[in-house]
């Protein structure tokens, strides 16, 4: 991993000093509730995750096509920043070799929560709770897995909306909503 | 809180090593301005915050506005903020809540020093641009509301609002 973002390289056996430690907390990123909110009044939560990706995702199967974005934790119950860049080819997502960041079919941004009852089965119907940035094409936490081939808690995209679907994606996300 | 977060967990009175110290650094988010800013010539900022929240937006006439947070002295920051009006039976852990049914607004704004919550006047956003609502950083007291208080002025009907704000620190 690169360095460039540190604001000292900590050498082998040197005295880590308060200062060091409070200026490391000065620079870094802190994620918490507002003081004021009512989200969850009996728990604030503290601490974030980003994620980037790019993914491809097919409609092949009748009732709607499940994709795992996601299977690292459980996104069920979490609270998400999340912008999505839909793309109309492989060959435009940036790994492709004609990516142009001016390029993009849509661009959606969405603050949500992912619940826990979205149901991943491709007879259910895509139900539950989800985001649909782009008509067919809906992001959830899957509760209910069926037929869909996705674990419990796994983030995916769930596409029925006819064709092959190329997007790339950030998402800051909360931790466990306890 | 959730430990998922962790790099690692340090063990009570583990020796906290370089390498770990380095591991922390690469891995956490640091926030800078760039380097040909002319946003604050004298000084760089560094470190962000971010926060969130769920909040109720009630409509009690002109003379008052919110309070949203007042954890920190909200005024001279840059704020990348997003906010979405979600209706009163919408809430996140209500049956009612369906994520694509509400729009998200977002802005980047500078606090400045300059909103009064008493009259709403001042520095401040209108996240639908509809004229009805401000968000800023007070400048001054009003309605239980503190200088450097984060508040929001609602010129409509009673809302409720989930908001996502990132936020540099104050310019020293």
């Amino acid at each position: 991993m690169s360095d460039e973002f540190r604001i000292w390289t900590q050498n082998l056996y040197q005295k880590i000093s308060a200062a060091r430690v409070n200026r490391l907390q000065d620079a870094m990123c802190f994620f918490a509730e507002l003081d004021q909110s009512a989200l969850a009044p009996a728990t604030a939560l503290n601490g974030l995750t980003a994620y980037y990706h790019q993914a491809e995702c097919q409609d092949t199967i009748a009732g709607g096509q499940t994709t795992i974005i996601d299977s690292s934790r459980d996104w069920r119950n979490r609270l998400l920043l999340q912008i999505v860049v839909q793309q109309n080819a492989a060959n435009n997502l940036p790994s492709g070799i004609n990516y142009d960041p001016d390029g993009a079919v849509a661009v959606a941004a969405h603050q949500w929560y992912t619940g826990s009852d979205f149901n991943a089965d491709p007879l259910a119907g895509g139900g539950g709770h989800y985001w649909e940035p782009m008509v067919g094409l809906r992001f959830a936490a899957v509760q209910t897995v069926g037929a869909s081939g996705a674990a419990q808690g796994d983030f995916i995209v769930w596409n029925q909306s006819g064709a092959t679907k190329w997007f790339f994606s950030w998402i800051e996300q909360t931790p466990d909503a306890a | 809180m959730s430990s998922e977060n962790r790099i690692w967990t340090q063990a009570r009175n583990a020796a906290v090593t370089a390498v770990r110290i380095n591991d922390l650094q690469d891995n956490y988010a640091f926030c800078w301005q760039i380097s040909t800013s002319a946003l604050s010539p004298t000084d760089d900022w560094y470190g962000t915050c971010e926060r969130y929240g769920q909040n109720a937006l009630p409509n009690p006439g002109p003379a008052t506005a919110t309070l949203l947070d007042a954890s920190m002295d909200w005024r001279d920051r840059m704020l990348w903020i997003w906010w979405s009006e979600v209706g009163v039976t919408d809430l996140p852990k209500l049956a009612g809540y369906q994520p694509s049914d509400f729009t998200t607004y977002h802005n980047v704004m500078y606090t400045g020093n300059g909103f009064d919550p008493a009259t709403a006047v001042g520095t401040r956003w209108d996240p639908t641009a509809g004229g009805n609502y401000r968000l800023g950083a007070a400048d001054a007291a009003a309605g239980g509301i503190a200088i450097g208080d984060l508040c929001f002025y609602n010129g409509g009907a009673a809302t409720k609002a989930m908001l996502w704000i990132i936020a540099s620190p104050v310019v020293s």
